[in-house]
């Protein structure tokens, strides 16, 4: 097809520029650019993104074996196009790429939950929430207050493990099991992860709501367990908001009105 | 529109890489007055980096060198960004605003530079984006010579041309990074004195020095992973003597050493400052003691 008038020439020409570096093999070398200098720019926009994205998630790049990840990174970089301006963020738009074509060829079923979780520890490293701790009671009653999570933090549940996965544990579909984990950013601002029971998961995600008492968040939970102790069920709940806030998951209590 | 560059903005400084920060946290050498980054790796970056960060920029002027704004793309500018941006400048009181003249995007983000192909649509289509980013940021803004690999075909001027007509017709500064100019010179066989006796000199208010990676004879690829080399630091003196002595940054992106050798760097690009810049008052009294 000729070119279109509606668009200078220099601009054809970029997208031929642009097009072929994204896929070498399947668009053709524009014409009258020297094969040798071509291939400059096809391996330094290459290898720039796959650098970023295999920093990103070293556990799903050492599983799948450096072929099958340079397949999937090509793939990527054909077809895909990020809109964020931050390279930080290749490695989300990769994800949310793997999200959406999740049947390239034969990866395992726990692919995307891994590639979702590695990604969580860069986000929540490098989130921009903070805490306003004039707001905060760091030694305030979890029970009688309104408990309050650290700010850069997720909550998340996934139908594996995800945080045992690696080389030596590769868990098929039939092994499915319900993770449940809090990934939060400390006091020390160092990025570390809880695996949570359905009970403190349920808390937790009453507690992100906000706005609730540690005390009415588990009076919400005994009520729908049905327990019959609940006297027994509130001290094990402020037991477990206790060690929430040791390990600095739940940095303290609101003084908010 | 703020058409003066900052006073606070002299002599040599260092670009800013986050291995460096503990190092720099611990103590800022003498020899560096300012630091550069990419605003894209530091908007709305939190954590223990973005404080560091922070930290480092509250005590010594910072200029920002961006990556992504693309002026030579063909996908409409992004304001949203450029509002980030401008917010960023504002928070860090940056000094200086630098992109490069070239692309980095289709309809999608490439994260690396493409060369303009040199046409005169090419440089109204450049120029009325780097006036458009002006108007949005409020400030003038300066542009890089930009290395590059393949001339394009296309081609109606040369490089030197296409810098001198784009910097007029958006009325904006030039950011010369002379380490380019050396690498374009090797790479497509031009004379790099000649290139820079033909820059218009009266709008260079900020220059770059970095090292390259030679690839063969005829082809050295801009990595800033290594030392700069001699005839690099040649065409400073150069420019120094023709063009006249401007802020200066040390770029090294890759095989970062440590603090003390690219401060051995960046006090060499200032001793060469002091010995070009026209004696003042102070500098001419001699004290011995």
């Amino acid at each position: 097809m000729p070119a279109s008038r509606s668009t200078p020439e220099f601009q054809d020409y970029q997208r031929a520029f642009t097009r072929h570096i994204r896929d070498p093999e399947g668009s053709p070398r524009p014409q009258g650019v020297p094969a040798a200098r071509m291939e400059v720019y096809n391996e330094l926009l290459f290898n720039n993104v796959i650098g970023q994205i295999s920093s990103c998630f070293p556990v799903a790049r050492s599983i799948l074996g450096e072929p099958e990840w340079r397949r999937l990174v090509r793939t990527f970089f054909a077809k895909h196009r990020c809109r964020s301006p931050y390279f930080r963020q290749i490695a989300e738009e990769f994800l949310q790429f793997m999200q959406e074509h999740n049947a390239t060829g034969g990866e395992p079923d726990f692919l995307i939950y891994l590639l979702h979780y590695e990604w969580v520890e860069l986000a929540v490293e490098i989130s921009d929430k903070e805490a306003d701790m004039s707001a905060i009671d760091t030694a305030g009653d979890l029970l009688a207050g309104r408990p309050v999570l650290a700010p850069a933090h997720m909550l998340l549940a996934y139908p594996y493990p995800v945080h045992r996965i690696g080389k030596d544990y590769q868990p098929t579909p039939l092994q499915q099991e319900q993770t449940c984990l809090l990934v939060f950013r400390d006091g020390n601002d160092k990025v570390r992860f809880i695996v949570l029971n359905p009970v403190s998961a349920r808390l937790i995600a009453l507690i992100e709501a906000g706005n609730i008492s540690g005390e009415h968040a588990l009076e919400q939970i005994v009520a729908g367990l049905q327990h019959p102790n609940p006297a027994s069920a509130l001290a094990g709940g402020r037991e477990i908001l206790e060690n929430l806030r040791k390990e600095g998951a739940i940095i303290g209590t609101s003084v908010a009105d | 529109m703020s058409v003066t560059l900052d006073s606070a903005l002299q002599g040599a400084g260092l670009g800013l890489r986050r291995e460096l920060i503990p190092a720099l946290t611990a103590g800022k050498p003498e020899a560096i007055s300012f630091y550069e980054v990419a605003p894209e790796n530091w908007i709305d970056m939190g954590g223990a980096k973005g404080k560091a960060f922070r930290a480092l920029t509250e005590r010594t002027p910072l200029v920002c060198h961006g990556l992504s704004l693309s002026l030579g793309g063909s996908a409409p500018l992004d304001e949203v960004f450029l509002r980030k941006l401008k917010t960023f400048l504002e928070l860090h009181q940056s000094p200086l605003y630098t992109e490069h003249l070239s692309y980095c995007s289709d309809d999608g983000h490439l994260y690396d530079l493409l060369p303009i192909p040199f046409t005169a649509e090419a440089v109204s289509h450049v120029a009325r984006r780097i006036s458009r980013t002006q108007d949005i940021l409020g400030r003038r803004i300066a542009v890089e010579n930009a290395s590059f690999y393949t001339e394009s075909p296309i081609d109606e001027m040369s490089e030197l041309e296409f810098i001198n007509a784009v910097v007029a017709e958006a009325d904006c500064w030039l950011h010369l990074d002379v380490n380019n100019v050396y690498v374009n010179s090797v790479n497509h066989r031009y004379d790099a004195r000649e290139f820079l006796r033909g820059v218009p000199a009266g709008r260079v208010v900020y220059l770059h020095m970095a090292g390259h990676y030679k690839e063969n004879e005829d082809l050295l690829v801009d990595t800033h992973g290594a030392d700069v080399i001699d005839p690099v630091w040649e065409l400073l003196e150069f420019t120094y003597r023709e063009i006249g002595v401007h802020p200066t940054l040390l770029e090294r992106d890759f095989n970062i050493p440590p603090l003390e050798h690219l401060v051995g760097e960046v006090a060499r690009i200032a001793s060469l400052q002091h010995r070009y810049q026209p004696q003042d008052s102070h500098a001419s009294v001699a004290i011995h003691s």
